[in-house]
């Protein structure tokens, strides 16, 4: 027989407790029904005889819980059950039903009111036995997070769960057949933590739900499944070999190559540093490559800047997509923006007409001054070098890298511009009467240096040697001079000007 | 430098400051000294074109404030060798400029390059009936390919009866060529000078000028220009001729001709 009662009410009473049907075989004389009142008595006696016993005093042993918002199954044991009444009562019991099912058993349900908030009890009776139940807040998740998704066959990963109410709550995976190992625990109020291995073997795929009470809102999901299939065995390239890079560009691209032309990917890049010249102490700051995140199919071009501004580097840089990896670098010379700019101030002009030995050959000049203690002492780098007091042609606004300066820099600066100017260390212009002075003393091979404008002065007059390079192109201002005649020292005997190709 | 020697020059210097004359033959010998020693600390911070390639590099790695200390000892000397200069009969300002360059020696600035300065410069003014010497020099310093020069204009007066240093000019013209030459002044009762120079190594070759009014008292900079590229000037004492690119390596070259007026040149 069922009692259903509206919650926050309770009666210890219930007509079961004469039915016929509920005695227990073997009756226990009840204190409080053995002297039944003389009035009770009375009217009884139109009871059956054997329905007079005493009931049984009701032990609970066990009544379950917690439980949460909603409604939740109840299994009630203990002994004495027989006859006797059973029901819960609570402040957040919106209903419930229990009934005696066996002299050890009663059953049912309960709905706990979903505005609970914090843990509160229950009370389960059963006749005047009675157990506490504690009602707990539905646990709520909000984050999951794991070390790897999905969860591939033969491999470990662990997992957590974030979220609230999950004290008290009892945490399980809907299914452990895909793991060769887990486990899960409630770590605090708001967080669950576990770890899985996958079976090696493991072929299928599933959800594995990590339940959390018996709420099925609070679980959380994870897949479960084989490892994906390889990818399609492809190539990877890259173009160009060398890539010439000033610090202030921002358009400049290394291309990625895929075959076949139908995969999708998105190139990343592993670079080293291969060198800073030149060698000095502190040394010159370095720069690092930064590397877009571009993706596509067949050709990706992948933006490339260097930062800090100003500073210079070489390195290699290697382009993969999954494991797989470009077989060739791309060096990347990253020279001084000041030598950049010293090249387009000094020789620009120079390049607009054609000549493209002026500016390799000023900034080989320029380098030839470090490690040169005992001329140009505290030379020792390109900032510390080119400074505006010694060159006029630092051209400030150019903070990125044109051509052809850039790339005429970038060899100087990694070495391979392979141009010729002796031991030279200075440079000028000459007028139209300075360069016929030093014709003159080219071809007299005198010892005493002619004495022109623009002449920067560099070494003693005795010891100082004009160069006349002979691939130099005129001046672009047309005053019949070549561009630059360099300067380098040279013995008092040794003629004043002379000729290098 | 003998250790006797510097005896004997400290023994004559306070003969000096304690207001005794020297004989001729005293006064002889401590010019003589004062070569010697000027010679010796010259080659401490200063390594000329013949100098050995280890004197050469220990010129030019001498701390900065060493070289500042020992310039100071040169300059005092120098001082005193002008000082010395005036102190005969009828001093003439060519007869100070080659007692000056005696002692300079190699760091003379036009003994790097004849183009590099017209220095030592000595000219007597005329300032309010009152004589005046202007004198311009500069010390080389350091060496390697590009000298750490550092020139000087003072003005020297007669007081209490013997020449002294009076004035000197506030110069910006380290590590450069120096050039001094005297101008119509354009304000009665001054001298002006007109200085200019460019930075040793400067692939610009920058024209720099100073023009300095000299009023008996003090000197002082009334007018100046920088950055003149590629620039040429000629100077008379009626006007400065300036030529110029009108931009760094434009084809175009710029001419102007300068006069003094009362606030400098136009």
């Amino acid at each position: 027989m069922e009692t259903s009662r509206p919650s926050r009410f309770s009666s210890r009473f219930s007509l079961s407790r004469f039915s016929p049907s509920r005695f227990s075989p073997l009756p226990v004389l009840s204190p409080r029904w053995n002297v039944p009142s003389p009035r009770l008595c009375q009217h009884r006696l139109k009871i059956p005889y054997w329905s007079v016993w005493a009931e049984p005093q009701p032990v609970i042993f066990s009544c379950g819980g917690p439980w949460c918002p909603g409604y939740n199954s109840v299994s009630v044991s203990g002994s004495g059950f027989t006859g006797q009444s059973a029901w819960i009562t609570g402040s957040f019991v919106d209903s419930s039903s229990l009934s005696v099912m066996s002299d050890s058993s009663a059953q049912g349900w309960v709905q706990v009111d979903s505005g609970i908030t914090s843990p509160t009890y229950a009370s389960v009776y059963v006749g005047s036995a009675s157990c506490v139940v504690v009602m707990e807040p539905e646990p709520v998740v909000t984050g999951v997070s794991t070390s790897g998704s999905p969860w591939y066959s033969g491999n470990s990963y662990t997992f957590a769960i974030s979220g609230s109410g999950f004290t008290g709550q009892s945490v399980t995976f809907s299914s452990t057949a895909p793991f060769e190992s887990s486990s899960v625990s409630v770590v605090s109020d708001s967080l669950i933590q576990g770890s899985v291995t996958v079976w090696p073997n493991y072929s299928f795929g599933t959800w594995i739900a990590i339940l959390i009470g018996n709420v099925s809102a609070a679980a959380a999901n994870f897949w479960v499944g084989p490892p994906p299939p390889p990818p399609p065995s492809i190539t990877v390239s890259q173009s160009p070999s060398t890539l010439n890079l000033s610090t202030g560009d921002t358009n400049t691209t290394i291309t990625t190559t895929v075959t076949p032309s139908a995969y999708s990917f998105s190139p990343v890049f592993a670079w080293g540093l291969q060198g800073n010249p030149p060698t000095s102490t502190p040394p010159p700051c370095a720069v690092s490559p930064g590397f877009s995140a571009n993706g596509g199919t067949g050709s990706v071009n992948t933006t490339v800047t260097a930062a800090p501004a100003g500073c210079s580097g070489i390195f290699n840089a290697q382009a993969a997509v999954g494991a797989q990896t470009s077989g060739v670098f791309t060096q990347i010379v990253v020279p001084p923006q000041i030598l950049i700019q010293v090249l387009y101030g000094e020789a620009n002009g120079q390049a607009q007409i054609g000549d493209n030995v002026s500016e390799p050959a000023i900034g080989v000049t320029i380098q030839n001054r470090f490690g040169d203690s005992t001329y140009f002492p505290g030379s020792t780098n390109y900032q510390n070098t080119i400074t505006p007091d010694q060159f006029n042609g630092i051209a400030g606004s150019v903070n990125n890298g044109p051509d052809p300066e850039l790339s005429n820099a970038a060899a100087v600066y990694a070495g391979t511009a392979n141009m010729y100017v002796a031991n030279a260390r200075c440079f000028f212009s000459p007028d139209a009467s300075g360069w016929a002075q030093i014709q003159v003393a080219l071809s007299s091979g005198t010892t005493t240096i002619p004495s022109v404008n623009n002449d920067p002065g560099c070494y003693p007059s005795s010891i100082r040697q004009f160069l006349y390079k002979s691939s130099i192109g005129y001046n672009a201002n047309r005053n019949g001079a070549p561009a630059f005649i360099f300067v380098q020292p040279r013995s008092a005997s040794a003629p004043a000007v002379v000729q290098i190709p | 430098m003998r250790t006797s020697s510097m005896v004997w020059l400290i023994a004559s210097l306070a003969q000096l400051a304690a207001g005794q004359v020297p004989s001729r033959s005293e006064a002889a010998n401590a010019r003589e000294l004062r070569r010697q020693t000027y010679s010796q600390l010259s080659k401490s911070v200063f390594a000329g074109p013949t100098a050995p390639v280890d004197a050469l590099q220990r010129a030019v790695s001498l701390p900065a404030a060493r070289v500042d200390e020992i310039t100071e000892q040169l300059h005092n000397l120098l001082v005193a060798e002008i000082e010395d200069a005036l102190a005969g009969p009828k001093p003439a300002g060519r007869d100070v400029a080659q007692s000056l360059g005696r002692l300079l020696g190699e760091t003379s600035i036009s003994e790097w390059d004849a183009q590099s300065s017209n220095t030592p410069f000595a000219e007597f003014v005329e300032l309010n009936g009152a004589q005046t010497l202007a004198v311009a020099y500069g010390v080389l310093r350091s060496g390697g390919a590009l000298p750490n020069s550092h020139p000087y204009f003072e003005f020297y007066a007669p007081e209490n009866g013997a020449w002294q240093l009076k004035t000197q000019a506030n110069l910006d013209f380290d590590r450069c060529t120096f050039f001094v030459s005297p101008i119509d002044e354009g304000l009665p009762g001054q001298a002006w000078f007109l200085a200019w120079g460019k930075v040793f190594g400067d692939t610009g070759s920058r024209l720099k000028l100073r023009l300095f009014a000299f009023d008996g008292t003090s000197v002082k900079t009334i007018w100046q220009r920088d950055g003149l590229s590629a620039g040429l000037v000629i100077a008379s004492r009626k006007s400065v001729s300036l030529e110029y690119d009108k931009e760094y390596r434009s084809p175009e070259r710029v001419h102007e001709t300068l006069y003094p007026s009362f606030d400098g040149l136009r």
